[in-house]
């Protein structure tokens, strides 16, 4: 099977655009480049491409994942070269990787990442909060889930918080076997510290995401 | 300037408006760049980007390396609000600078229920919006499109406007404008020297005066060099003209995402209340192996999945068979799909249409225009009753069972019979589904026929360019009686509100006293007025009021032919004479044959091309 993993950044203007319109990008980039990409049989063939999971528009990303599927074997190097060709700014690859048979898409794979926070207004006391809710052993939030409201127990979804300088990094579970948004947690830490949490006030790049095992995808 | 957008475009919906970075935008380096242009369209991104008259011009100006042309649209409400609130000005989508700085902001004049967002645009780049009012750091304001056939309600706020099409006559604007920017000349002097250039129509150096009534004494140019008429440029041969072979294909969906052949521009019918089918003659077509090769390219350029057609009236191109099957036979193994403009229907086009639709949502089109003969003969729509109820038998038998049809109310000479016939037509269209077998219907979803019907509104440069429009209260009148007579369930009418098209009609022929009425308007905050969620009649109806300006005079008036008319000083190469001849034979129902048939010397001949030599 030709599957290769695609690891790229979303950065600049790039980062105003949703992920269904990301998907569209690609596909065309696929286009363009020429790569004889798989289609999915039935009335409305599309290209087999999967994300690992959608970066929220505003958000940055260094180290995003698309798994894609060729009819023919190429090499690494020259499905890199054919996207480079075709990118625009804003969008940088980083690798292209040919997955071992029988390996995890990276949708399945992926279960946790890290995520940096750059408040542009002063918080002060994080570093408090940020150690309580470490040592707390259970930590419900609300969270809006299809319009309706519901408290979830999220310490289990966070692996590791810290400040320095001003700047939060967190490493959140994420993906289809549990998720916290780096928003929804970010929005707690502030809720504690009795600051307001503004979204356009927070610059949140998602770093790197990692399997189960904590290998990054 | 971007330090500011975090900020802003993360509050407003749909961002990717206003951040350019679409697949094939043009960079270049400005130390390079000799002359910038910022083409405007004054509609919301979405729009505007599906226009392909922005995306010819500007791969057009951009093939030059010494000018680098760039993009504007009008923000929508929700970013004109943080714009205005952080004093950030309307900037250009590829470097971000703003409009204020380029040489030329131009604006492309689509439909005249856009004028409010033109100046609302200009004020938003902190531009003065009167041209009189603009100094040497001020960019040259100029407008082209449509409605500079008749530019004269925008006359007081563009410093000039450009009448006919793009490729003709830009590089000499610009290096004309070049050379002296160099030599350190002032706007002034740009502005008298490009008065010798071909169809540059520069306002102020025309004076208006009035007769007694209101109508038009006479309209003068108060420079020696300003021609008595200025005459539309248009290419002759369309298949030396350039046409890019990318177009920029936006990150955010839009009204149409795809890519677009041009076939030919102009039109061969001549029907009457058509400005388009008048204004873009003549009939100019290109070969079908540039074509092909232009297909394969553009797709290849912009990895869009859909290609479509787009002309005035595609099923006339007299290549046609042999493009459509080209692109069938590129296409059709490839995951590209290919969108069909609407076709006379025959075996040949409903066989086509099988082809290309896999999916038949979309139905099938007719324009009759006019719900009887009578009717269509006086507005010369060459298409019959007979006609449309065998190209619908022959879809039903085919399988299809949706039928739109388009109307217009309030066309000249209309009666309560004609309106009757809008209600006949469709009811006859349903009963010549029921024509089919019982246990054929049985398969397929139930017969539906939409009849919409639209506000006439007459326009300049057209056989009814002297008639007066209805008025809303007559619209309503009309559009009732449809409504209430059409009684088979398996029709479904659709009319538009009257308020909109009354403005149009006001517009469209208006001179240049209706600056006025188009500032004050803008002031009350009308912008967006073709958004029905943003348009707002009572604004109007307020700066006609304070304005002491008459809607009557302008929409509803009947023009004698003698009266000069607003844009007497414009032309577009077909003669008045023509026109004079075509509402007489109106009058008398009395059908013309179009160019291919029998050419009518309609004036469109001086051009050297085209149609007229074939
Ligand atoms: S001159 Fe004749 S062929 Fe040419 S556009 Fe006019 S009517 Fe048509």
């Amino acid at each position: 099977m030709n599957r290769y993993r695609v690891t790229f950044s979303k950065t600049d203007r790039m980062i105003y655009i949703g992920h269904l319109d990301l998907l569209k990008y690609f596909q065309r980039v696929i286009n363009r480049a020429d790569l004889p990409i798989e289609y999915s049989k039935g009335f409305n063939p599309h290209q087999l491409m999967k994300f690992a999971i959608p970066l929220p528009l505003g958000m940055r990303g260094e180290a995003e994942c698309l798994d894609i599927r060729l009819t023919e074997d190429m090499s690494e190097e020259a499905v890199f070269s054919a996207f480079e060709d075709s990118l625009s700014e804003g969008i940088g690859l980083k690798s292209v990787r040919k997955l071992s048979d029988g390996e995890d898409n990276c949708a399945s794979a992926v279960h946790y990442a890290d995520y940096i926070a750059k408040p542009k207004d002063m918080v002060t006391g994080l570093e408090d909060v940020i150690e309580k809710t470490l040592a707390a052993n259970s930590i419900e939030i609300e969270r809006t889930v299809k319009k309706k409201t519901k408290v979830t127990e999220i310490r289990p979804l966070i692996h590791s918080l810290n400040e320095e300088n001003g700047v939060i990094y967190l490493t959140l579970a994420t993906g289809s076997q549990g998720n916290l948004k780096a928003e929804d947690m970010l929005k707690y830490l502030y809720q504690k510290a009795e600051k307001e949490f503004v979204p356009y006030r927070v610059q949140i790049t998602r770093t790197r995401l990692y399997s189960d095992i904590g290998v990054p995808l | 300037m971007k330090e500011l957008m975090d900020e802003i475009l993360l509050r407003v919906e749909k961002p990717g408006r206003y951040i350019g970075n679409e697949i094939n935008m043009v960079t270049k380096p400005l130390e390079k760049v000799a002359v910038r242009f910022a083409f405007c369209f004054p509609d919301v991104y979405e729009v505007g980007m599906s226009h392909l008259g922005l995306q010819i011009l500007y791969f057009f100006l951009n093939r030059r390396e010494d000018v680098y042309c760039e993009r504007a649209f009008a923000p929508w409400t929700d970013m004109e609000a943080l714009m205005r609130e952080n004093e950030m000005p309307l900037y250009s989508l590829e470097t971000f600078t703003p409009l204020k700085e380029f040489d030329f902001v131009g604006f492309t004049l689509q439909y005249e229920m856009s004028y409010t967002n033109v100046l609302n645009m200009l004020d938003l780049a902190n531009i003065p919006l009167l041209a009189s009012e603009r100094g040497e750091d001020d960019p040259i304001i100029i407008g082209g499109g449509p409605c500079t056939y008749n530019p004269e309600p925008l006359a007081d706020f563009f410093d000039i406007f450009y009448i006919g099409e793009g490729e003709v006559s830009y590089d000499e604007l610009l290096d004309l404008y070049k050379s002296v920017k160099s030599e350190g000349g002032s706007r002034d002097e740009f502005l008298k020297k490009a008065l010798k250039i071909p169809g540059i129509y520069i306002p102020k150096f025309y004076d208006i005066s009035y007769n007694e009534d209101g109508t038009i004494k006479e309209i003068a140019p108060n420079h020696p060099d300003a021609p008595k008429t200025i005459r539309k440029v248009i290419c002759k041969n369309m298949d030396e003209v350039f046409y890019p072979e990318k177009q920029l294909v936006p990150l955010i969906e839009t009204v149409h995402d795809r890519v677009t052949l041009e076939v030919f521009r102009g039109c061969i019918r001549g029907c009457r209340f058509c400005q388009a089918g008048y204004v873009y003659r003549p009939v100019r077509e290109k070969q079908p192996e540039r074509l092909l090769k232009l297909a394969d390219k553009l797709i290849e350029s912009s990895g869009h999945e859909e290609i479509s057609l787009s002309s005035l009236s595609t099923g006339d191109y007299t290549h046609f068979k042999p493009l459509a099957e080209g692109l069938l036979d590129k296409f059709t193994k490839s995951n590209v799909s290919i969108s069909l403009p609407s076709l006379r229907i025959d075996a040949f086009s409903l066989d086509l249409m099988d082809k290309v639709q896999a999916v038949r949502k979309s139905g099938l089109t007719f324009a009759p225009e006019a719900g009887t003969q009578r009717l269509r003969d006086v507005i010369n729509k060459g298409i019959t009753e007979k006609e449309i109820l065998d190209g619908c038998g022959l879809a039903f038998e085919g399988g299809w069972s949706r039928v739109k049809l388009y109307f217009m109310v309030g066309l000249p000479t209309e009666t309560e019979e004609d309106l009757q016939g809008i209600v006949d037509l469709s009811d006859a269209i349903v009963m010549k589904y029921f024509e089919i077998p019982k246990e054929e219907r049985k398969k397929r979803p139930p017969v539906t026929v939409t009849a919409s019907s639209s506000c006439f509104v007459p326009k300049p440069f057209t056989a009814f360019q002297w008639e007066p429009q209805s008025t809303p209260e007559e619209f309503l009148a009309k559009t009732h009686y449809v409504k209430t007579h059409m009684k088979r369930k398996q029709v479904r009418y659709i009319y538009h509100e009257p308020d909109l098209s009354s403005l149009e009609g006001v517009l469209a022929r208006g001179d240049r006293r209706l600056g006025k009425l188009l500032l004050r308007v803008w002031e009350l905050g009308a912008k967006f007025d073709s958004w029905n969620e943003l348009f707002k009649y009572d604004l109007w109806l307020k700066a006609f009021e304070e304005t002491g300006i008459s809607a009557h005079f302008y929409a509803n008036r009947r023009r004698s032919y003698d009266e000069v008319l607003p844009w007497d000083h414009i032309s577009i190469g077909v003669s008045k004479r023509f026109f004079i001849e075509e509402a007489e034979r109106a009058r008398k129902e009395q059908v013309t044959p179009n160019c291919r048939t029998e050419c009518q010397n309609c004036g469109a001949k001086c051009f050297g091309g085209g149609v007229c030599f074939e």
